[in-house]
C-alpha cells in the first residue's frame, strides 16, 4: 500500500499544532495579564515598566511553538525550492509526536502564566517592592515547564535523520 | 403719717386695733412664709438629683443616637424614623400648695417607641429610644417640679416682702403714730391741767 | 415566592467559601486592587479616633482621598461623603461584568425606598419626592408608581415585597410589620438571586449577613424584653428556632448556644459588652469585622466578582467609619467609645 505524502502531512500537522496551540495559549495569557495591567494602570500609571515585563512573559510560549513549527518546516525543506523531502508515515508520526510537548506545555503554561502574571501585577500594585522578587520569579517558574517542553521537542525532532533524508532528496531531484 | 393724722382719741383707738391686726397678719404671714419655704426646700431637694439624672439621661440618649445615626446609611435613618408609632399626650391640671395654684402634669403614652425593623437599623438606636422613653417620665416630673418651685418661689418672695413690710414699716409706723397721738393727747391733757391750775390760782388770788 | 435551598449544616469553619475565579473580571479586579491601596489604613482611623479635636481628626485625612473635606462643617462633610459613596457605587456598576450582581446590590436602595414609600402610603401621609436615586428603579418612576397606585412597572420581586408588607401591616396595623416583611423579602430575594447567579461569594455573604442580622435582632429583642418574637430574616445558616430559643435564655447560655457556629467569638464579645455597658456597639463592631474579614478573603481572589464586590462594601464601610469618627469628634464623644465601635 502506497502512503506517499502521508508522512509529510503528519509532520506538517505537528508543526502547525506547535504553532497554533502555543500561540493561542500565549494570546490568552497575554490577554489576561494585559487586562489586569490595564486595570492597575487606570489608577497607577507609574507602574507601566514592571507591568510591561509581566504582560510580555506569557508571550514566550508562542515563540517556542513558532520555533518548533519553524524547525519542522525548515527541515522538510519547504523553504528551499531546490529539494523536497519525503517522509514515510512512520517518520511523519515521529515528527508529529515531537511537536506535541511544546504544543501542549505551551498552551497550558501560557494561560497559567498569564494568570500568575495577573496576580503578580495586582500584588505589585499593593507591594511594589515585591514586584520583581515574587511576581516575575513566579511567572518564570511557570516558564520553566514551557522551556522543558521546547527542549524535548527539539530533541525529539532529531529522531529523524534529516541530513540523510536531505541528501536522498537532492539525489532524487538530480 | 404723723403730719396728716388727727390726734384724737378715736384715731388712737382705731390705730391700736390696726396694730393688733397687723401683728396678727404678720404672725400669719410669717407662718405662711415658713411653710412655703419648707415646701420649696422639699421640692428643691428633689429637683437637684432629678435634674442631674435627666440631664445625664438626655446626654446619653443623644450620644447614642448620634452614634447610631453615624453608623447607619442616611436613607435608612430616614425610613426608620420618619413615621412614629408612639402616641404621646400631656394633660395639665392645677392643685394648690399653700393656696398657690401649681400645675400637675400627667402624660399618656401609647404604643411602642421602637417603630422600625431590625435589618437596616442599629441597636444603638433602640438603646437611645428606650432611654429616651425612660427619661420622659423623669423629664415630665422635672418640668412639673420646676414649675412648682418657680411659682412657690414667687409666692415666697411676695409673702416675705409682705412680712417685712408689716414688720419693719407698717407696725413701727403705726406704733410711732400711736405714740405720737398719745403724747399729743398727754400734752393736751397737761396743757389743760396747767391752764385749769392757772385759772384756779387767779380765782383764789 | 422564591424559596431558598436550605443548608442546615455549617460546613465551614469561619467564613463560607468565597467561590471560584472568573477571569472576565481581570481588569476590574486589578483596578479595585490598586484602588484598595488608597484606602485608609486601620492606623489612620485609630489615630483619627484618638485625635484631640475635630480639626485634628480632619487634618489626618489631608493626605488621603478625603482631603476635600478640609475646612468644611459637619453638614457639608456628610454631603461630601454621600457624594463619595455615590461615586463608589457608580464605579462598581461600571466594573460589574454581570448585570445580575449590580442589580443585586442596587436592590438595597430599592428596598429602602420601598420601605419609606409604604410607610408613608399606609399611614396616609404624602408620598413625597425625596427618594434615593441609587436604586434599580429610578426615583422619579418610583414616585409615579406610588402616586398612581399602579405597581405594574415595578419588578416582580418588589411587587411581592409590597404585597407581603401590606398584608403584614393590616394584620394588626403595626407599622413595624412593614419593615419586618420588607426585610424578610429583601433577604429572600437577594439570596435566591445570588443562588440563581451561581455566585458563591454573594450567597455566602448574604447568608452570613442574614445570620448576623438575626443575631443582632435576637439580642435587641432580648434587650427590650419584647413579647412577640418577630423580625428575623430568612436565609441564614443558623436556624430561626435556635435564635428564638436563645431569647429566653440568660446571657451566659446564649454564648454556649453559638459554640458550634463561626459566630461564637463575636457573640461572646458582643454579649459581654452588652452586659457590662448596656450597649450594642461591640456586637455591631464585631459583625462589621466579621463581614470585613470575609470581604478581605474575597479580595484575595486574583480575579473574579469577589474583589469588586468586596471593594464596594469595604469602601462603603470606610465611608461610614469616617462619618462616624468625624461626627463623634465634632460632638466630643469619648475616644474610648469610638475605639470600641471601630475595633482594635
Amino acid at each position: 500500500m502506497e502512503l506517499l505524502g502521508l508522512g509529510n502531512a503528519f509532520a506538517l500537522i505537528g508543526g502547525a499544532m506547535a504553532v497554533f496551540l502555543a500561540g493561542a495559549g500565549s494570546a490568552i495569557g497575554i490577554g489576561i495579564a494585559g487586562r489586569s495591567a490595564a486595570g492597575v494602570l487606570t489608577e497607577k500609571p507609574e507602574r507601566y515598566g514592571i507591568n510591561f515585563i509581566m504582560v510580555v512573559l506569557p508571550g514566550t510560549q508562542g515563540f517556542y511553538g513558532f520555533l518548533g513549527g519553524f524547525l519542522v518546516v525548515q527541515n522538510l525543506g519547504l523553504l528551499d525550492p531546490s529539494y523536497s523531502i519525503t517522509l514515510s508515515w512512520q517518520q511523519g508520526l515521529m515528527i508529529f509526536a515531537a511537536c506535541l510537548p511544546i504544543a501542549f506545555t505551551g498552551l497550558v503554561s501560557a494561560i497559567h502564566q498569564g494568570k500568575v502574571c495577573a496576580g503578580g501585577i495586582m500584588m505589585a500594585a499593593k507591594r511594589p517592592e515585591m514586584a520583581f522578587k515574587a511576581g516575575v520569579v513566579y511567572a518564570v517558574m511557570v516558564e520553566v515547564y514551557a522551556i522543558l517542553g521546547l527542549l524535548v521537542t527539539l530533541f525529539m525532532l532529531n529522531s529523524v535523520d534529516w541530513a540523510a533524508l536531505k541528501e536522498a532528496a537532492i539525489a532524487v531531484g538530480n | 403719717m404723723q403730719n396728716n393724722v388727727n390726734a384724737t382719741r378715736m384715731e388712737l383707738l382705731g390705730l391700736r386695733k390696726r396694730v393688733v391686726l397687723a401683728g396678727r397678719g404678720h404672725h400669719l404671714l410669717s407662718e405662711k412664709r415658713d411653710e412655703i419655704s419648707r415646701q420649696l426646700i422639699k421640692i428643691a431637694r428633689d429637683i437637684g438629683p432629678l435634674r442631674k439624672m435627666v440631664e445625664a439621661e438626655l446626654l446619653e440618649t443623644s450620644r447614642r443616637f448620634m452614634l447610631a445615626r453615624a453608623t447607619m446609611e442616611p436613607e435608612d435613618t430616614k425610613a426608620a424614623l420618619e413615621i412614629a408609632t408612639k402616641k404621646f399626650s400631656l394633660a395639665i391640671k392645677f392643685t394648690s400648695i399653700m393656696s398657690v395654684k401649681v400645675p400637675q402634669l400627667s402624660k399618656e403614652m401609647d404604643g411602642d417607641i421602637i417603630c422600625y425593623g431590625f435589618a437596616t437599623t442599629s441597636g444603638e438606636m433602640d438603646v437611645a429610644l428606650l432611654a429616651l422613653e425612660r427619661a420622659f417620665d423623669n423629664l415630665i416630673e422635672l418640668a412639673e417640679k420646676e414649675k412648682q418651685a418657680h411659682l412657690l418661689a414667687t409666692e415666697l418672695q411676695m409673702t416675705r416682702r409682705r412680712v417685712n413690710v408689716l414688720e419693719h414699716v407698717v407696725i413701727p409706723e403705726l406704733q410711732e403714730t400711736i405714740k405720737f397721738i398719745f403724747s399729743k393727747l398727754a400734752e393736751a391733757e397737761r396743757d389743760n391741767t396747767s391752764r385749769l391750775m392757772k385759772i384756779a390760782d387767779m380765782i383764789r388770788a | 415566592m422564591t424559596t431558598i435551598a436550605e443548608k442546615s449544616v455549617l460546613d465551614f469553619c469561619l467564613y463560607p467559601p468565597v467561590g471560584e475565579e472568573d477571569w472576565r473580571y481581570a481588569f476590574a479586579s486589578a483596578q479595585v486592587k490598586s484602588l484598595e491601596t488608597f484606602m485608609l489604613s486601620k492606623a489612620v482611623l485609630q489615630d483619627m479616633a484618638s485625635a484631640s479635636s475635630f480639626e485634628e481628626a480632619l487634618d489626618l485625612l489631608s493626605a488621603s482621598e478625603y482631603s476635600s473635606l478640609q475646612g468644611k462643617n459637619l453638614e457639608q462633610i456628610n454631603e461630601a461623603l454621600l457624594e463619595k459613596r455615590k461615586q463608589v457605587r457608580s464605579l462598581f456598576l461600571d466594573l460589574a461584568v454581570d448585570d445580575g450582581i449590580a442589580e443585586l446590590l442596587e436592590a438595597r436602595s430599592d428596598f429602602a425606598n420601598l420601605r419609606l414609600a409604604l410607610r408613608r402610603k399606609l399611614t396616609e401621609n404624602p408620598i413625597g419626592v425625596d427618594y434615593s436615586e441609587d436604586g434599580f428603579v429610578k426615583a422619579l418612576e418610583f414616585e409615579n408608581v406610588f402616586e398612581q397606585e399602579n405597581y405594574s412597572p415595578l419588578p416582580i420581586y418588589m411587587r411581592e415585597a409590597i404585597e407581603a408588607a401590606v398584608l403584614a401591616y393590616y394584620q394588626n396595623k403595626d407599622i413595624r410589620q412593614i419593615d419586618y416583611a420588607i426585610d424578610a423579602e429583601h433577604f429572600r430575594y437577594i439570596i435566591a438571586k445570588a443562588i440563581a447567579l451561581k455566585d458563591d461569594f454573594l450567597v455566602g455573604l448574604f447568608r452570613m449577613r442574614a445570620d448576623l442580622t438575626n443575631i443582632r435582632t435576637m439580642l435587641r429583642l432580648k434587650y427590650r424584653e419584647a413579647q412577640e418574637l418577630c423580625g428575623f430574616v430568612p436565609g441564614g445558616y443558623v436556624d430561626e428556632s435556635v435564635l428564638k430559643h436563645c431569647i429566653n435564655l440568660d446571657y451566659d447560655s446564649i454564648r454556649a448556644m453559638f459554640f458550634s457556629t463561626p459566630y461564637y467569638e463575636l457573640v461572646e464579645a458582643g454579649v459581654n459588652y452588652l452586659v457590662s455597658d448596656k450597649s450594642f456597639l461591640k456586637i455591631e463592631q464585631q459583625c462589621d469585622e466579621h463581614i470585613g474579614g470575609y470581604l478581605s478573603e474575597g479580595m484575595m481572589v486574583t480575579a473574579g466578582s469577589q474583589p469588586v464586590i468586596a471593594y464596594l462594601l469595604l469602601k462603603e464601610s470606610e465611608i461610614r467609619k469616617v462619618r462616624l469618627i468625624l461626627t463623634a469628634k465634632k460632638n466630643l464623644l469619648d475616644t474610648k467609645l469610638i475605639l470600641d465601635r471601630l475595633g482594635e
